[in-house]
């Protein structure tokens, strides 16, 4: 069934709500399984939705913004928890409970920025990168 | 960049609605181009020039001294 944008975004929140209370509920009743399996039946319905819509609701422009904001996300996620990461490690001796959430940060903020190195390789080779031959 | 797709489109007598409707965007794409906060890619500005029947040329112009609006 075809539908506008207006009820899908309507009909995606509503699936975005609901999968993170049921995900969030078996999470609190500690069943692993269940968690994963509401997040993928969760997901299955969020595409569905959003492969019904009709009209342009993203285009060139929106791609541009979402790489733009994308970027920013990441490098202010990675400088930032890189920095309170090593802060809390720093200070294990006055705050030795928080030691874990400095590493946690710490490690978050290199798998980020090696995923990043990673995508990024990837996608410059996409889009015909190719080692200058100097002569 | 600067552009004329205001004059094109009202020499086409076309609404902005429409023009993102046959360019496959969407009106905010249209409404930032025409207003020089967006820069269309090339396929997009293609598309454009040949919806006006014009060259690429005659609809957006190069202007070094404006700023770019990615920046």
């Amino acid at each position: 069934m075809p539908m506008d944008a207006k009820t899908s975004r309507i009909c995606r929140m509503v699936i975005i709500v609901g999968t993170v209370a049921i995900a969030g509920w078996f999470a609190v009743m500690a069943e692993a399984a269940l968690v994963l399996a509401s997040a993928a039946v969760g997901a299955v319905l969020y595409h569905l939705c959003r492969s019904r819509i009709k009209e342009v609701v993203a285009d060139e422009r929106d791609e541009r913004v979402s790489e733009r904001a994308a970027k920013v996300a990441v490098e202010a996620f990675a400088a930032a928890s890189a920095l309170v990461g090593v802060l809390l490690i720093a200070a294990r001796n006055e705050h030795p409970e928080l030691i874990n959430a400095g590493f946690a940060l710490a490690f978050s903020a290199c798998a980020l920025m090696i995923l990043y190195s990673a995508l990024y390789g990837y996608y410059n080779r996409r889009y015909g990168f190719e080692p200058c031959d100097e002569e | 960049m600067r552009n004329k797709i205001k004059v094109y489109r009202a020499i086409f007598d076309l609404t902005q609605e429409e023009l993102a409707k046959k360019l496959g965007v969407t009106r905010q794409t249209i409404i930032a181009i025409e207003k020089d906060k967006y820069n269309p890619s090339l396929d997009l500005a293609f598309k454009m020039a040949r919806i006006f029947g014009v060259k690429i040329e005659e609809i957006f112009e190069y202007d070094e001294l404006a700023p770019d609006p990615s920046e």
